[in-house]
Formats: structure tokens, C-alpha cells, sequence
């Protein structure tokens, strides 16, 4: 040999690129020259672009870190439930988060929409997180803090937003007053965006199902027709191909699916498909059903369940399988509620000063918080 | 076939590009095959081709297999041109299916190369800037990564681990969920 057979970097970043991200972070273990190439944000942003990451359901997995201490890690897995394509989009201290809080509490992971996480670091500390550059951004404070509630049923509501606008003043409302059906399942479902809305399930209403919707535009609530359901309470809502879907887990041996076909006019539920549900004995049913997350893809691809048994269902060949790989897991695992897509990373400017200065993400859909 | 085949020699008629390799062997090649390689492609529309194209990056050996890529691979562009215009649609599959299984069994061959020669490859296509030589040759070499272990993959490919083991923990605690 007359030469040394090695390529240059930018070569073997074009090798990289072409794998799936388990033999990426692989790689990264490799060597020093290689472990560069998989963190630098160009790669890591064209691989981004390469390989858009497949719709996923978030899982927060608690990981022993050196010295007792435990990490919490973000992980992405593909709704698809294939395990090769999982992907981890952050890891942090319990004890110390990666940023330096007034209180020091840990991050709590709100909400994902549009390839960015946004995280609640303390009263009124917003934080959003940017996976694939690895960059953080903190909102405006919240001004709420001087504001004293005098009962718990009092209850302000901010839209925080991770457009331009930061987060504004957007409603107060009491429980005993008609605010009652949004207040009562807003700020523990995560909303379910579409069409400029976002929706949120039915309230635990006898008589007809209704959701909560909240229109992005005019900053408005409003209610739409739910799916038709016995216990409404235990209905899940969920985006799938475009449409806006229903898991139904009221049924003892199924989950019933659901459909709204025809969104703008006056939409109507189309009972679709179910899939075969046992719901776990030695729980009660109500409380069972509270921890259920559901998603699905444009492939056709629904997952639904928890961390106890998470069942990937495919509506097109009707089969079901376990989700092994969270199931052996189950102590050190939540499935969270949360669906990642995608990444505005992509689009032009997305370099760090950017970010840090609050970008405008175009699709931008707010999520909403309350201060209580 | 044919019809692809006198596209060609009329192309070959038309010009004719002389490469030199590193060491001075000369190849003449059509533009059609030539013009595969942006770097060339860009030299000849600037007009700087006569008395031939110097490549001192690329050796004889790899400029030879490089050249015989780009002969198959212009033929296949030729061949889609002419045929589309002959055939009925339904023939015209035919023969598009057929010559596409061809072109792929040419490829697989073309990759039975030891890893030095791959690697020569590589850098070649890069530097000629020949989009589907590199792609297939990147592919294979991350396709003999995929499912391998970071020890593995030293070993195949003779990389020395440079990592201070305080550097190869944190990595672990960082992937391991890659590992499991």
C-alpha cells in the first residue's frame, strides 16, 4: 500500500448520513474524528433533512447516571414502532437541569409541536428546546408572578407559543362558572393540533360528547361534536393523516377508533376500525385509562396504550403486536402523550443566534399553559 | 439494445474527451461518458479539454473502473432517451424494467472490490463529482457498518481508537440506548 486508506471527513460524513440513527450513535463511539462528525450541527442538520425523523410518540425514560444521581432522557419512538429508528433527543440531570434555573427544579416536558420541545422550568420559566441543533431558547417570563390565586379553582390561562409572539395573557376563568368543560381536562391532556385548532377531549359530561376546541386564530374556544361514545371520559383524541381521530378505550375488550371525516363543515365521526384491547386487571378503570396515550402516522399506524403493555396496531393488514422494547422496560419508562414530527430545521436561517431570539416557525402552534 | 448502442457511436462520432491519470496513462472517452462527471462536465464547457483533461488525484487503475461505470451508466441514459420515442408505452416498460435489472447486476459487480479499491473509489467519484458512483459506493460501505459494533467497525476498518476511556463512558452513557 502506498497510501494510508483513509477518507477525508466530509467523506465519511456522506457515509454516515446514509445510516438510520441507532448505527449513527453507534458510530459516534468509533473515534474522536467520528464522534465530531455525528455532533457537528451541519450533519446533524442535514442528516435532518435527509431522513426527516418518522412521526413518534415521545417516552421519557429515567437512565442511572454516575453517583446514584438518575437522567431523565427524551426519546422519539417512531409510531411505526420500529425500535431501529428510535432516537434519542435529549438526556438531563434530574437534579441539576442542563439549564441554570432560579430554583433549580427539574425540567418538565409540556409539550412537542413542529420538531421543538417546550419545557416548564420553574413558575412562569418557559424554555423551548431544539433537538436537532441542539439549541435552547427561553421565552419571555410569564408575568404571572405577583399574581396571588385565591382558590384552586381560579385558574389563569396563557397561550405560550413558540412563534415570535411569546407568551400573552389569554383568559381567567373559575370553575364553578361555564368555563367549567374547558377547564376541567385543558391542562392535563395535551391538545391534539390541526387545521389551525387545537382540540382537546370530551369533559366527563353526560349526554353528548363534545370536544374543546381552541381556534389559533381568532384566540377563541369553542366546542365541536365528539364521536359517539358510552364513557366519553375514557375517549383519546389523536391526528392521523390529516384527519382528526378517537380512541375510544371505554370497551372492555376493544379500543373502538374513530374518525372526522369532512373537518370544516359539519363533520361527522366515522366508526373505522377497532383493535383488540385488554385492559390490565388489579387497576381501576378509570385510573387505568388516564395514563393511555395514542398517536398515529400517515401510514396508517396507530400505537396506543402505556408503559405497561404499548400495543403498535396496523389498520392496514389488521394486525397487532407488543411493543417489547418499552415493555421490558416498563419501570423505567412513561409514555407521554406527546407526538414529535418532523423539523423546521431545515428552512434557511436556523443558525443559533436565530433561535436564540425566538424564531417565527412557520406552522406554529401554540400550546397552552396555565399559571393556578 | 441496438438502438442504444448506435446513439452511442454517433455520440462517439460527435467528440471524444482524452483523461490522463496520475500516471500518464491516457483514455478516450465520449463526452456522453465524460460529461457524468460534473468536474469534467464544468472543464468542457469552459473549454479547456484540449490536448486532454489531467486527473492527477486518480490513478490508471481506478480511473479504468471509473471509466467503465460511466460507460454503462451514460449507455443507460441513452438508452432511456432513444427508446421512449420508438417503443409503445408497454414495450417501452418492458425494456426499461429489463435494462434497469441489468444496470443494478452491473452495480453489484462493480462493488466486488477490496476495501482499498473502494475507498479509491470513493475519493474519485468525489472528486470527479459523479453523483451515482458516489452514492453507490458510500451505501456500500455504510451498509458493512449498519449493525456493527464501534469495535467491529475499527477493526474492518483499520481506525485507531483515539478516545480517552473518560470520553468513551460519557459516549456510552450518552447511546446507550443504541446498544441495547
Amino acid at each position: 500500500m502506498e497510501h494510508e486508506h483513509h477518507l477525508p471527513e466530509d467523506t465519511v460524513a456522506e457515509i454516515l448520513l446514509l445510516l438510520p440513527a441507532k448505527a449513527v450513535a453507534r458510530c459516534a463511539a468509533v473515534c474522536k474524528a467520528w464522534r465530531r462528525i455525528t455532533a457537528d450541527p451541519h450533519f446533524l442538520a442535514a442528516r435532518a433533512r435527509r431522513r426527516p425523523h418518522p412521526a413518534s410518540i415521545l417516552l421519557l425514560t429515567y437512565v442511572d447516571a454516575s453517583f446514584g444521581a438518575e437522567d431523565i432522557a427524551v426519546d422519539a419512538l417512531p409510531i411505526s414502532s420500529d425500535d431501529d429508528a428510535r432516537h434519542r433527543l435529549i438526556r438531563y440531570p434530574t437534579a441539576a437541569p442542563p439549564l441554570a434555573t432560579t430554583r433549580q427544579r427539574c425540567l418538565l416536558l409540556l409539550a412537542s409541536c413542529d420538531g421543538v420541545l417546550l419545557f416548564k422550568a420553574d413558575a412562569g420559566v418557559y424554555f423551548l428546546f431544539h433537538p436537532v441543533t441542539r439549541q435552547w431558547a427561553q421565552l419571555p417570563r410569564l408575568p404571572a408572578d405577583g399574581y396571588y390565586t385565591a382558590t384552586l379553582q381560579r385558574r389563569v390561562c396563557y397561550v405560550v407559543s413558540t412563534g415570535a409572539a411569546g407568551p400573552r395573557y389569554l383568559l381567567e376563568l373559575e370553575d364553578v362558572t361555564t368555563g367549567r368543560h374547558i377547564t376541567a381536562r385543558l391542562f392535563v391532556t395535551p391538545p391534539v393540533p390541526l387545521h389551525g385548532s387545537l382540540h382537546w377531549p370530551p369533559a366527563s359530561t353526560a349526554g353528548e360528547t363534545a370536544l374543546t376546541a381552541f381556534d389559533t386564530v381568532s384566540e377563541t374556544f369553542g366546542q365541536m361534536p365528539g364521536p359517539p361514545s358510552r364513557r366519553p371520559w375514557t375517549v383519546k383524541l389523536f391526528e392521523m393523516g390529516g384527519l382528526l381521530a378517537a380512541a375510544d378505550f371505554g370497551g372492555n375488550r376493544h379500543v373502538d377508533l374513530w374518525f372526522l371525516e369532512d373537518y370544516s363543515a359539519a363533520g361527522r365521526w366515522r366508526h373505522r376500525v377497532a383493535s383488540p384491547w385488554q385492559h390490565g386487571r388489579g387497576w381501576p378503570h378509570d385510573i387505568d385509562v388516564c395514563s393511555m396515550a395514542v398517536a398515529g402516522d400517515d401510514d396508517g399506524n396507530v400505537i396506543l396504550g402505556n408503559n405497561e403493555r404499548l400495543l403498535a396496531y396496523d389498520t392496514r393488514s389488521n394486525t397487532v403486536r407488543n411493543v417489547h422494547s418499552v415493555m421490558r422496560r416498563r419501570r423505567s419508562v412513561c409514555v407521554t402523550k406527546l407526538v414529535f414530527k418532523g423539523s423546521p430545521v431545515v428552512r434557511g436561517q436556523h443558525q443559533h443566534a436565530c433561535f436564540a431570539t425566538l424564531p417565527s416557525f412557520s406552522a406554529d402552534f401554540p400550546s397552552i399553559h396555565s399559571r393556578s | 439494445m441496438a438502438s442504444a448502442g448506435s446513439g452511442d457511436e454517433k455520440a462517439a462520432a460527435a467528440a471524444m474527451i482524452t483523461l490522463i491519470s496520475s500516471d500518464n496513462e491516457k483514455f478516450e472517452v465520449t463526452e456522453a461518458t465524460a460529461t457524468l462527471s460534473q468536474t469534467i462536465r464544468h472543464m468542457i464547457e469552459d473549454g479547456c479539454t484540449d490536448g486532454g483533461v489531467p486527473l492527477p488525484n486518480v490513478t490508471s487503475k481506478i480511473l479504468a473502473r471509473v471509466i467503465e461505470y460511466c460507460k454503462k451508466h451514460a449507455t443507460a441514459a441513452a438508452g432511456e432517451e432513444g427508446s421512449s420515442s420508438s417503443f409503445s408505452d408497454a414495450a417501452f416498460l418492458e425494456v426499461d424494467r429489463a435494462f434497469l435489472e441489468e444496470l443494478e447486476e452491473f452495480d453489484d459487480a462493480f462493488l466486488e472490490v477490496d476495501r482499498a479499491t473502494l475507498f479509491d473509489l470513493i475519493l474519485a467519484a468525489n472528486y470527479l463529482d459523479i453523483k451515482g458512483l458516489l452514492n453507490l459506493t458510500c451505501q456500500k460501505v455504510a451498509d458493512s457498518v449498519k449493525g456493527k459494533t464501534p469495535e467491529q467497525i475499527r477493526e474492518m476498518y483499520n481506525i485507531v481508537n483515539d478516545l480517552t476511556p473518560e470520553e468513551e463512558a460519557e459516549i456510552r452513557r450518552e447511546t446507550q440506548w443504541a446498544f441495547e
